[in-house]
């Protein structure tokens, strides 16, 4: 047979082709609507991913919101164990729950927060520092924030490390360096060791007793804890008892020698490195020498106690809201220069003072003239220092005072106490200047994944 | 060899032409209407594309303009700052103002005094910040009425 032969043998099927172009149509037909459909399927999905990425980046921010607001709270309280109370110690409290962003409907996106103390073993990994021993009190100023923000259906969690910078008075009135001469002109004066409210209303009792006056116990390195007999030798009989605290023995009434101790919290390493880091976020920074010391009347006459213009005053050094009592404290770093005669005053107050916060003098004495309240601690530290309460007005410290010595400048005083000042211990003024917002901090923020 | 021009098989081949001639108009006719109902629906493909694309780019632009606010919130040089962070700060952008984007316009609403928990009560310490980017979307007939995404938070002073 031929190849002719072979190609006439599909006679047939090819006779039976008739009406091919249909079918062929009706399939490519079929196919092309395939395609269409697959591509609007992916097409239709694409305002879809679009959605749910804006509403996943909308509950970002709302959880972020919600890191913010729980810092307002931290940095508003003035004890931050008393936000804990009943915390477990893995899922902690609830702190603010589906909460909205200000004034926004809450389809706009709400955040639940939860509050946690660094007591899990691994937590270390997290924050950085070693993990307080319980659930419910905070010893470390650490603790761990979990923020969850919702936007219709999809949700972020922000996880986050709240710090405070923490830092433990032992006394009323603390001599940590190598020497604590003390003059004291008066029977008026007031040294007291017990919790004060800061209003001065009387005892706090949710605040633990401190020594009324504490030295160091390794300096001075001659003569190691030898300061506590330096300032009990400065006191008269009389005078010693308007020292007041909690005692040295326990058996007897905290008055006099029995509160005025050493004490080894306060270390050379343990102030400086508090130093730096206050100074390092400082609201007010001033620069004092011998040539143009830094001296003022009447600081805080301008406070208004909103926190917004108080922050923009320079002579603002904190404030207290005459409303809602919230308080405004500052950092406030006055930096001199060393003075072998101890006779520079790297800061003079006069007039009528009142402060809120922290208030550091570095190299250069610091000296108290008229009426002067301050709500916090007055740190005075450095080489040829001392503070000194002149008299002259109502001269009052709620918190604590440290001066601290670091030179050897036998003769000089580190301290100077007339008229009728008071230094009185205080937990909430403390608190309330430790919790300057500047010094509150969150840090380590992660994403956390679904069930992470 | 046979002749392959008379053999009864080669004729019926020619009767078919006839009917070649009615199925391609057909054929046509039918695939016309569907390519032209496919080519619509691939349109609308595309504007939900185009629809997506533009969402996203104006996401995108908000949450760059909330990102530089809460960068300009923690920085401490003049003139910035949380304090500083309102509408003065932040103008209107409209169209055609932001390089490369100039189908978009974008506007920042700062809220002070914010309610804040617990409370809620209004805080000095906290501003609530929105940022809206508008844009117009592509529809089949041509450009859309505006719409916007915004994003917000709560910011506090720190």
């Amino acid at each position: 047979m031929t190849s002719s032969d072979t190609a006439l043998r599909h006679g047939p099927r090819l006779a039976n082709q008739r009406g091919i172009v249909l079918p062929l149509t009706l399939m490519i037909m079929m196919v092309l609507a395939s395609l269409t459909v697959a591509m609007l399927s992916i097409s239709g999905f694409e305002p879809l991913i679009s959605q749910n990425l804006a509403d996943a980046t909308k509950a970002r921010f709302a959880a972020e919101a919600g890191i913010d607001a729980a810092f307002n709270r931290l940095a508003g309280a003035t004890n931050w164990t008393t936000l804990l109370a009943n915390a477990d110690a893995n899922t902690g409290v609830l702190l603010f729950a589906t909460a909205p962003m200000g004034s926004l409907p809450a389809g706009r996106g709400t955040y639940t927060v939860r509050l946690r103390n660094d007591s899990l073993a691994g937590d270390p990994t997290i924050t950085g520092v070693t993990a307080d021993p319980n659930a419910t009190a905070d010893d470390n100023g650490v603790l761990i924030v979990t923020s969850t923000g919702q936007v219709a259906g999809a949700t972020k969690t922000v996880r986050v490390v709240m710090k405070r910078l923490n830092f433990l008075f032992p006394a009323a009135l603390n001599f940590p360096g190598n020497e604590a001469e003390t003059l004291v002109d008066t029977s008026a004066f007031e040294v007291d060791g017990r919790g004060w409210k800061m209003d001065g209303s009387g005892l706090d009792a949710s605040c633990a007793p401190v020594f009324g006056i504490s030295v160091s116990t390794m300096l001075p390195t001659t003569n190691a804890g030898g300061n506590e007999a330096v300032v009990e030798s400065a006191l008269s009989g009389n005078q010693k008892n308007n020292v007041l605290g909690k005692a040295q023995n326990p058996a007897q009434a905290g008055i006099a020698e029995n509160t005025i101790a050493p004490d080894p919290t306060l270390t050379p390493q343990y102030i400086q490195s508090f130093i730096d880091k206050a100074k390092a976020v400082a609201d007010i920074t001033l620069d004092s020498t011998q040539a143009n010391p830094v001296s003022f009347n009447n600081i805080g006459s301008s406070c208004t106690g909103d926190p917004t213009h108080d922050a923009a005053d320079g002579n603002c050094w904190g404030s207290k809201n005459p409303t809602t009592g919230e308080i405004n404290p500052k950092v406030v770093y006055i930096k001199g220069e060393a003075d072998p005669t101890s006779m520079f005053h790297a800061l003079t107050l006069g007039g009528t003072t009142t402060g809120y916060g922290i208030l550091i003098v570095e190299d250069g004495d610091m000296i108290v003239n008229g009426n002067f309240g301050w709500y916090g601690p007055i740190i005075v530290t450095g080489k040829w220092v001392g503070i000194g309460f002149m008299g002259g007005g109502n001269q009052s410290v709620y918190g604590a005072v440290i001066s601290n010595e670091t030179a050897s400048d036998p003769g000089f005083y580190e301290g100077y106490l007339n008229g009728n000042a008071k230094i009185r211990y205080s937990c909430e003024a403390l608190n309330a200047a430790l919790n300057a917002r500047k010094l509150v901090s969150a840090t380590n923020w992660k994403d956390l994944a679904p069930g992470e | 060899m046979r002749n392959l021009v008379t053999s009864p098989r080669f004729r019926a081949l020619r009767d078919r032409s006839g009917f070649t001639v009615a199925e391609v108009l057909a054929a046509v006719g039918i695939l016309g209407v569907a390519l032209g109902a496919l080519l619509t629906a691939m349109g609308w493909g595309v504007t939900d594309v185009d629809a997506a694309r533009r969402s996203t780019i104006a996401l995108f632009l908000a949450e760059q303009r909330m990102e530089q606010i809460k960068a300009f919130a923690m920085n401490t040089a003049p003139n910035t700052g949380w304090g500083n962070v309102d509408a003065a700060h932040f103008p209107a952008e409209a169209y055609g103002t932001m390089a490369g984007y100039g189908d978009y316009r974008r506007t920042v609403v700062v809220t002070p005094n914010a309610l804040i928990p617990p409370g809620p009560a209004a805080s000095p310490f906290a501003k609530q910040i929105e940022v809206w980017v508008y844009y117009r979307p592509v529809k089949p007939s041509g450009l859309g009425p505006e719409t916007a995404v915004s994003v917000s938070t709560v910011s506090v002073w720190r």
